[in-house]
Formats: C-alpha cells, sequence, structure tokens
C-alpha cells in the first residue's frame, strides 16, 4: 500500500512534466509561423519528397502535426506554397510524431536529465537569445522525456493498486470503450503520439493489455477529427482546410486500424502488434511500431486523395471574401531587395486594406442602412493579418534596405502601416460599441452619427490616398480639424444623462473617445 | 443591404440669379437615393450658363441623411470649391446637422436657417 501510495503522486507528477514539456515545445515553436520561418519552408518543401522529409522531420521535434498545420497554412494563404504540397506534408509530420512511441521503449533517465540541465542552462544565456525557439523546444523534450522517466518508475507498483485494476479491466471489457477512450483522451490531450507513449509505456509496465492500446491508439484519431470539429470554427481558409484534412485522414486511420484490430479479435486473425512478432521486438517498441504504422496511414490518404484534396476542402470549406483579403495581392518576394518596387506594391498593398476599412463600420449603420453578408469579426481579423504581412514585409525590405543608407521612405510607410492597423482596431472597437447599444434611443442615435461621420471621413481619405488633387487633401483637412470643442459638449451631455442609462452613457463616452482617436489617426495617415 | 425604406423627392428651383442654383430635398438622402440625387444636382449646377458658383439645398423636409447621402454633398463642395464657390444647406433638421458637424463638413458648408436667408446671403 505505501509503494502505491507514493507511486501515485510520481505517476501524476510524470504525467504533468510530460505535458508540460509538450506544452513548452509548442509554445516554443510558434515563433516559427513568421514570415521569415514561411521563406525558409518554402524553400524547403519544393518537390513533395522534400516536402515529406520536411513534415517528418518537423513532426518529430514539434510531436504536434497542428503545429506543422499552422506554419504551413501561413505559406498557403500568403501564396507561397500550394495547398497540396502543404496536404503532402502534414500527412509526413504525423509519421514523424510517431518518433515519440519509440521513447518509451529505452532507458532516458540520464538522457533526460542531460538534455534537461545543458537546455535549461543554455535558455538562461543571453547570448544564446537568437536560438531560443530551438533551445525551448530541447527543454521541452527533456521534460518530456523525464516525466516518462517518472512514469515508468509509478507503473509497477501501481499495477498491484486495487483502482488501477478497476480501470484497467472495466477497459478490457470492452474493445468500443478502450477506443473511445482513446477518442476522449484525444480530446482532452491533444497530442496522440503523448497518449500513445503513455499507453506504450503503461502497457511494457503490464498496466494495460496491448489489444487495448491498439484500440485506444487506433480511437486517438477519432479524437482528433473531433478536435477539428470543436475547434475548427476558430479557423479560417488554408488553416481550416489543412484542420479539416488532419480529420479526414485522422477519421481514415482510426477506422483502418480499429477495424483491424476488432476484426483480428473477432476471427482470430492477427492484429497489427501480433504481426510484428517474428522481429522479436520488446512488447513497447513493436507497439510504437504500430503506432507508426497507423501514422503511416496519413500519407496514404493524401496518396489515395491525390490532386482531388484540395477540390475537396475547398468545396468543404470555402473561402470567404473577408480571408481573401488576409492575402496579400501585389507583395512579391523579389520586390524585398528592390526598394522603389517595394515601397510601390506596399502603397498598392495598403490602399486595397484601406478600401476595406469602411466596411467595418457596417455592422454598426442602423437598421435600412446596413448592407448585408460580411462577418465583421473576421473581416478585422483579416485586415489585421493583412497589416502584419505588410509590417513584416517592410520590416525586411527595411533590414535590406539599412545598408544602402537610405530608409526614410521604408520608415514613414511603416509608420502609416502603423496607423492603419490602429486605425483598424479603433472602428472595430467602436462599431461594436454602436452595435451593443440598444435599437431604439438617443445613445444608438449618436453612436450611428459618429460611425457615419467616420465613414465619410474615411471615404475622403481614400479620395486622397488614391491621388487625389490638392483640393481632396484640403478638404481632409478642412473635416478633420480639431474637434475638441464638439467632444466636449458631446461629453457634457453624456454626463448629465440625455443619453439613457449609466451603460448607455458610458458606451457614448468611450464611443467619443475612440471616435477621436480615429480621426485623429486618419489626419495623420493623410499626412494633413 | 435591405431594401429601401423611404425615397428622395428633389424639387428644382427656377434658378434665383446668375450664380445660384437651387434645389429642395425631401425624405432620405442615403446609398438608396445617392445616385439619384447626384443627378438632380448636376443637372441643376449644370443648367447655370457659365457654371454656378453656389448651390443652395433646402434641406427643410429631408428626414435623414447617411454617410452616402454626405457624399454626394461632398461632390458637391468639390465641383464649387476650386472656383470660389460654396454650398448652402438651408434648414437642416437637428440629427442632420448634428452629422454635417460631427463629420467635419461644417467647415466646407454653410448652414442658414431659411432659404429667403440663403438666398439674400452674400456670396
Amino acid at each position: 500500500m505505501n509503494s502505491v501510495n507514493q507511486a501515485l503522486p510520481q505517476f501524476l507528477g510524470g504525467l504533468v512534466l510530460f505535458f508540460l514539456g509538450l506544452d513548452w515545445v509548442k509554445s516554443s515553436l510558434k515563433g516559427l509561423a513568421s514570415r521569415a520561418m514561411r521563406r525558409r519552408t518554402q524553400a524547403m518543401v519544393r518537390s513533395p519528397v522534400r516536402a515529406s522529409l520536411f513534415g517528418i522531420g518537423f513532426g518529430a521535434v514539434s510531436q504536434s502535426a497542428l503545429a506543422v498545420a499552422m506554419v504551413l497554412a501561413g505559406a498557403v494563404t500568403t501564396g507561397l506554397l500550394p495547398l497540396g504540397r502543404a496536404l503532402t506534408a502534414v500527412a509526413w509530420a504525423n509519421v514523424g510524431t510517431a518518433a515519440l512511441g519509440f521513447l518509451a521503449a529505452i532507458n532516458l533517465n540520464m538522457t533526460a536529465l542531460w538534455i534537461l540541465g545543458a537546455a535549461g542552462l543554455a535558455l538562461r544565456q543571453r547570448r544564446l537569445s537568437r536560438i531560443k525557439p530551438l533551445l525551448g523546444t530541447l527543454f521541452g523534450i527533456a521534460f518530456m522525456l523525464y516525466g516518462l522517466v517518472h512514469l515508468k518508475r509509478a507503473a509497477e507498483p501501481l499495477q498491484a493498486s486495487a483502482s488501477f485494476a478497476i480501470v484497467t479491466s472495466a477497459l478490457s471489457s470492452s474493445y468500443l470503450l478502450a477506443f473511445l477512450t482513446g477518442g476522449l483522451l484525444r480530446l482532452i490531450i491533444q497530442s496522440s503520439s503523448g497518449i500513445s507513449v503513455i499507453l506504450i509505456t503503461l502497457c511494457g509496465r503490464g498496466l494495460l493489455g496491448p489489444e487495448l492500446v491498439l484500440m485506444a491508439m487506433a480511437g486517438t484519431g477519432l479524437g482528433i477529427a473531433g478536435s477539428v470539429l470543436l475547434f475548427g470554427r476558430n479557423l479560417q481558409g488554408e488553416g481550416l482546410r489543412i484542420a479539416y484534412w488532419q480529420g479526414l485522414s485522422s477519421v481514415f486511420s482510426s477506422l483502418v486500424m480499429g477495424g483491424w484490430c476488432g476484426l483480428a479479435q473477432l476471427t482470430g486473425l492477427p492484429n497489427a502488434q501480433q504481426l510484428t512478432l517474428p522481429l522479436h521486438l520488446s512488447l513497447e517498441t513493436s507497439l510504437a511500431l504500430v503506432f507508426l504504422m497507423q501514422m503511416l496511414l496519413y500519407p496514404v490518404a493524401a496518396w489515395l486523395a491525390g490532386h482531388r484534396a484540395p477540390l475537396w476542402l475547398a468545396r468543404l470549406a470555402p473561402e470567404a471574401a473577408e480571408v481573401s483579403l488576409a492575402r496579400p495581392h501585389y507583395l512579391t518576394e523579389g520586390a524585398v531587395d528592390q526598394p522603389t518596387l517595394a515601397l510601390e506594391e506596399v502603397r498598392k498593398e495598403q490602399l486595397r486594406l484601406l478600401k476595406a476599412v469602411p466596411s467595418l463600420l457596417d455592422r454598426a449603420r442602423l437598421e435600412g442602412q446596413r448592407p448585408a453578408g460580411r462577418d465583421p469579426a473576421l473581416l478585422a481579423e483579416s485586415l489585421a493579418a493583412l497589416g502584419s504581412e505588410i509590417t513584416a514585409f517592410l520590416t525586411e525590405a527595411l533590414e535590406r534596405d539599412e545598408e544602402a543608407g537610405d530608409t526614410r521612405e521604408h520608415l514613414a510607410a511603416l509608420q502609416r502601416q502603423q496607423c492603419m492597423d490602429e486605425l483598424v482596431s479603433q472602428l472595430s472597437l467602436l462599431a461594436a460599441q454602436a452595435e451593443s447599444l440598444p435599437a431604439e434611443g438617443p445613445a444608438r442615435q449618436l453612436a450611428a452619427t459618429l460611425v457615419d461621420s467616420t465613414d465619410l471621413i474615411l471615404h475622403q481619405l481614400l479620395a486622397v490616398m488614391e491621388g487625389g488633387e490638392a483640393i481632396d487633401r484640403e478638404m481632409l483637412a478642412a473635416m478633420t480639424q480639431d474637434r475638441g470643442d464638439q467632444m466636449e459638449g458631446l461629453r457634457h451631455r453624456a454626463s448629465t444623462g440625455q443619453f439613457g442609462s449609466a451603460r448607455e452613457q458610458a458606451s457614448v463616452l468611450y464611443a467619443a473617445t475612440l471616435f477621436e482617436r480615429s480621426v485623429y489617426l486618419i489626419r495623420r495617415l493623410a499626412g494633413c | 443591404m435591405s431594401s429601401p425604406s423611404a425615397t428622395l423627392t428633389l424639387h428644382l428651383h427656377p434658378r434665383a440669379d446668375d450664380k445660384t442654383a437651387v434645389l429642395s430635398l425631401a425624405g432620405r438622402l442615403d446609398a438608396f437615393t445617392q445616385t439619384q440625387a447626384e443627378e438632380g444636382i448636376a443637372r441643376q449646377l449644370d443648367a447655370v450658363p457659365g457654371g454656378a458658383l453656389r448651390l443652395i439645398l433646402d434641406c427643410s423636409a429631408l428626414e435623414f441623411v447617411s454617410s452616402a447621402g454626405l457624399r454626394v454633398l461632398l461632390t458637391a463642395v468639390r465641383r464649387l470649391k476650386p472656383a470660389g464657390g460654396q454650398v448652402i444647406l438651408c434648414a437642416p433638421r437637428p440629427a442632420v446637422r448634428h452629422l454635417i458637424e460631427l463629420s467635419g463638413m461644417g467647415n466646407l458648408l454653410r448652414t442658414c436657417d431659411t432659404l429667403e436667408q440663403a438666398l439674400h446671403s452674400p456670396a
């Protein structure tokens, strides 16, 4: 009993260390979605073979096909990579994640401690900050390994525990239950390889039977599909399509492996693990091999679907106009090294962004004046994404141009972009604030007036930015003159309760501040 | 956009003098009636031989103006301003006046309380 009491916290501690490590790896890899990384990725996945190798390598290090998917989704969205190539890389990334399964079969204690110590110390060195994502990944992997060490140590005493026996016997009673448990675990834990390693570890220590582990591992695929359905609504565009692809392939691999295991049980045919018996491998290694087989079904699915996959996905997740807005239309990679061309492309892209900005206000217009269709949140997100693309492009062009000396125009364009980004955010807030007010009443009327005023000024800004004449700039300057007295009067009316309830008054005050700031930003953008 | 809930009526006044065009607007001036208003104003301005210098818009019966509607006025201002001309709005209702003030249009055009006042105001 004492040993069980000691083993349980060690088991739980091991689990926590393992998943903390996994989280660490994932967060360290987040920085890889940058523009520079996307460009390197484009070079790395130039051919299908290179895409497969990239997928395996990245999947093995990140232990997340989803991380690979997100890096590639950015590249596909910006037109650097065709969707079909990205699907190949993601399919093979699943195979890469199977590498973790083999860790359960080797003695990790010293390895884990060495990596943990070295990567941990290196992370504290400021001089190594440039390779922080890499060190963070190593540190995370070491944490995972150390967690596995504790899981293994805790497993044997737990075998004697009555509670564990109840859980395992319940699971053993039904293959379907084990299959569904695998899916449920994947929904909660969000790492198929992580779950498989733990299942393999527990099986190696005799806590779970191999058939049970096979079914639970197969069930994780169903969990991935469930995750895509549950969390996919937060994604859009290419990210959503790749996520759908991952979900569909997971269902395929899950059904094949689960079906095989079930059929073997019913007919007496060998299951996947029994097929490996002639190789005389340890139980853990043979189960890791089965997990690898399961992961190999992802590229098989990609191969079977072939070039039809992008078409299916386009039908499954059609691209909204807002999403297409997020994709730069004018920025080209070659222009980064040519200052004049780069600035011209940025000017066109910024104008394109600006043309879409008035639509942010549509939701806040009064009934009968509201255009239908556009999703305001998605629109704001897309405009912000396009803004980030322009900023990244300009930053890169600026770095290249710094050597040449004159960076004034780049800096001006960068500053203009910062203004636009802030304007997008202010207008989204203004529209949301106006929309939140009760449909009838003076507060809503005033908010609509602020929205209409902003819209008019924005259109005048567009006239200026589209190469308008001096008269256009002069008119915009007049329209955006200091309106401190007006706004003060408005605030006074709000403070004397002329706009309804306290909440409505607060909303009016906030909307007025957002309006004032927006007008200031528009004035700055026009250089008035 | 949802269906238009109201219409705009334009009343073209006879020419007031050599350089002034006068027009009355009634109803709603918004995205639905924008083109109608633009065409009416252009027609009235074109009717002045040698080009008008003043556009007087009687807004006393104008119930609603949206930003799309204001753009019509902005176009008129843009046409007249380079030659030193101006747009004068007569008797706009409080909501319309408020929009004109907040949008900064008040700095580009003049407002008068009555049509008479506008007709007799100095050019």
